[in-house]
């Protein structure tokens, strides 16, 4: 299954509650959030924008991909049925450490 | 039009058009647009012509033109590339991707010069970020992208461009 059309925000708030990481504004336009697992940094995403304009396939297929989730995944993660604790069983099974 | 059948929303005074069974958002009216969420679930969004641009173009977003590229140098406030990195464009109607797959790093923009530029400052983004965290604190991608990213960029704080 092919990853959803969603708004730049909502792709944003969901990555900022779920995947919960540690903000940094740089010299991109993009903010990066660094995804931790208790105190080792097991991944990075790039934040979208708090737009309303819908994310390309061709961007948010990244963001699942830097987010370790398949495309079924990431659309739930965005459509709220991937709750928190769920993401995080799936880094925790990904062997990122 | 015979698919559609329509009902008048009093509450925010649309003319709404119902097409069952649609999954994508149909633009039915002037004034809304139906999401079907299930065989017997539609959802009304009121009509916003440049969202339904945005979503069909989405939707509909063809295949990328690919084209390989070698980033030479960053040119970046005393950031230098030690070597040459290799990058690729993904290139789409509306919006160019360069992608440095090693690193998992992409720089969009809404053509080739922006988005190499935008990926070049990512890069120096993840240098800076990375750089200070020790090894006990990074995970193997993370320790992964330190490895390569600190042999490719050099960062001399006298220079600046």
């Amino acid at each position: 299954m092919k990853i959803q059309p969603f708004r730049e925000k909502d792709i944003r708030s969901k990555i900022q509650t779920k995947a919960d990481p540690i903000v940094k504004k740089g010299n991109s336009k993009h903010d990066k959030g660094y995804i931790y697992l208790g105190n080792v940094l097991v991944g990075k995403v790039t934040i979208p924008n708090d737009h309303t304009k819908v994310m390309y396939q061709s961007r948010s297929k990244y963001i699942a991909e830097n987010l370790y989730l398949s495309p079924d995944q990431f659309n739930e993660f965005v459509i709220c049925t991937l709750k928190r604790t769920d993401y995080l069983k799936i880094l925790e099974g990904k062997n990122l450490i | 039009m015979k698919d559609y059948y329509g009902y008048k929303d009093s509450a925010s005074k649309s003319t709404i058009l119902h097409r069952p069974n649609i999954y994508f958002p149909v633009p039915a009216t002037q004034d809304a647009f139906i999401i079907s969420v299930s065989k017997s679930s539609h959802v009304a969004i009121p009509l916003d012509h440049s969202l339904i641009d945005d979503w069909s173009n989405a939707v509909f977003q063809k295949s990328p033109q690919i084209k390989d590229i070698i980033i030479r140098d960053i040119l970046f406030d005393g950031y230098t590339l030690v070597e040459p990195i290799k990058a690729f464009l993904e290139i789409y109607q509306d919006e160019v991707l360069a992608v440095i797959p090693e690193l998992e790093l992409v720089g969009d923009g809404s053509n080739m010069f922006e988005a190499v530029n935008e990926l070049k400052l990512e890069l120096v983004d993840l240098f800076t970020d990375l750089k200070d965290i020790p090894e006990e604190n990074l995970g193997k991608k993370p320790r992964s992208w330190k490895k390569i990213i600190c042999s490719l960029v050099n960062h001399d704080e006298n220079t600046t461009i």
